[in-house]
């Protein structure tokens, strides 16, 4: 190999990993990143979950759940459950609800779940650091959409 | 030529052992197969997930709708296949470039359902240098196939050590840009710890909140402020001071081991595994791996087989 595409390959390169962070815009994608995780204070950040509601008090002493990522996509963790629910979010009130039958139907198939009768999706705004030295009740919470799981008789 | 340019190209094109560059390709190759492995489930569900959440990034922004699933999964398929050729240094000058662009195709796809997997930024951007590189020049199944008729390439040489600086170049400017960007958005005041608090923190809540994973030693020093100022000054002090590591030999270890350590830092505090880092693997170039005696195995599976004398 040359010195000359020694050095044309090895500076593009450089240069196209630097390009995110020196645009006017500084932009995450892949495989260049400006790499912004863990650069801002989320002040109060408002997340956006799917609980389950069972039939009795019988979850985990309380009627309320949540659900594990796995549940609101199949294989997969918390931060592509995070990503399929808040997009659904923004998409509005029938992606919400579609989503939200889709959790309820998977539930509805697995025996872990058999006392869960409803899927609730809510808006939830926490003060991050008061969660772990205060109280872990959210400062407001509030409800999207709901759906039926449609256990088999 | 003028000393300073002399000096850059003492640094560029630094006459580096092919066994060195061998090594790497082997070792980063084969790091890529087995996380595509592992992974391999999660890869090919997002061919069922819902056409309205396909949202491309990098080269998957040619397209407009997802693949068909069978498509997706061909060519997951065949970035395994030609990753394994990549790792032994089969057919090297045609495969190696291939399994990048496969790779990168494969994760950029992965990466365009709404989240974005920073941890395999730097596995590819690696894999794409090596792949154009003449990493298989030796210790591989090339090399093998010539036997014992051609030049050994034993002697360092600048065609060698070019890819191994870029790699290096690479990954400092990754940590140098997540320092900057923290810089630009919280300034100084990142380093005085509330901004990690809080991240640290916020991420718990979100895993203890979806009934997930979450770090046990991070939920028990969330509420403690004080741990998190030298910790936030140092990760800064990595981050921004990243191009030290490409000074000297010496500051190159002590810059690498310290981001590794950073790296555990988050995997125990956020449960947040970065895995080509923590593997060690994402710092090699900075080392010597072909020095290492553990490693020498290796070398004997490729090793050529002399001729036969003549009769």
């Amino acid at each position: 190999m040359s010195r000359v595409l020694a050095y044309g390959i090895g500076w593009v390169a450089v240069a196209a990993v630097v390009s995110p962070a020196i645009s006017s815009e500084p932009r995450d994608s892949y495989p260049l990143s400006n790499y912004p995780m863990f650069s801002k204070k989320r002040e109060n950040p408002i997340l956006h979950k799917l609980v389950g509601i069972s039939r009795s008090s019988g979850i985990s002493g309380t009627n309320s759940v949540a659900l594990p990522p796995s549940l609101v996509v199949e294989g997969s963790e918390v931060m592509q459950a995070v990503s399929t629910i808040s997009q659904s979010v923004t998409a509005g009130l029938p992606a919400m609800q579609r989503l939200c039958t889709d959790v309820a139907l998977r539930a509805a198939q697995d025996p872990r779940w058999v006392a869960l009768e409803r899927v609730e999706l809510v808006e939830v705004q926490f003060d991050p650091v008061a969660y772990f030295t205060l109280d872990s009740k959210p400062m407001a919470q509030q409800l999207l959409t709901s759906c039926k799981v449609p256990h088999r008789k | 030529m003028p000393a300073w340019l002399r000096r850059l190209d003492s640094f560029w094109y630094a006459p580096l052992p092919a066994l060195r560059l061998a090594y790497l390709r082997l070792l980063v190759g084969a790091y890529s197969l087995i996380y595509l492995a592992v992974w391999a489930p999660n890869f090919l569900n997002v061919s069922g997930y819902a056409p309205e959440r396909f949202s491309p990034v990098g080269p998957v922004s040619l397209l407009v709708s997802p693949l068909p699933p069978i498509q997706a999964t061909l060519i997951f398929g065949l970035t395994l296949l030609t990753g394994l050729a990549f790792s032994l240094g089969w057919h090297y000058r045609w495969l190696g470039p291939i399994y990048a662009v496969l790779l990168l195709w494969t994760t950029s796809y992965r990466s365009s359902w709404g989240m974005i997997f920073h941890t395999e930024n730097l596995m590819t951007l690696h894999v794409m240098l090596l792949s154009v590189a003449p990493a298989a020049d030796t210790f591989s199944l090339d090399r093998k196939a010539l036997r014992a008729t051609s030049d050994n390439p034993a002697n360092p040489h600048g065609r060698y050590g070019w890819c191994i600086r870029a790699m290096c170049t690479v990954t400092v400017a990754a940590y140098l840009l997540a320092g900057v960007a923290k810089l630009r958005v919280s300034g100084w005041a990142w380093a005085s710890g509330e901004v990690l608090q809080n991240q640290v923190a916020f991420d718990n809540l979100r895993k203890l909140e979806f009934g997930s994973w979450h770090s046990p030693l991070g939920v028990w020093a969330a509420p403690h402020r004080s741990i998190f100022g030298p910790l936030a000054a140092l990760s800064l002090l990595l981050e921004v001071g990243a191009p030290v590591a490409l000074l000297s030999r010496k500051l190159a270890r002590i810059w690498a081991l310290g981001v590794w350590a950073f790296h555990w830092g988050i995997l125990l505090m956020m449960a947040i595994a970065f895995a080509y880092p923590l593997s060690g693997i994402a710092f090699f170039s900075f080392l010597a791996p072909e020095g290492w005696k553990r490693l020498r195995f290796l070398q004997r599976c490729f090793e050529p087989k002399p001729n036969s004398a003549p009769g």
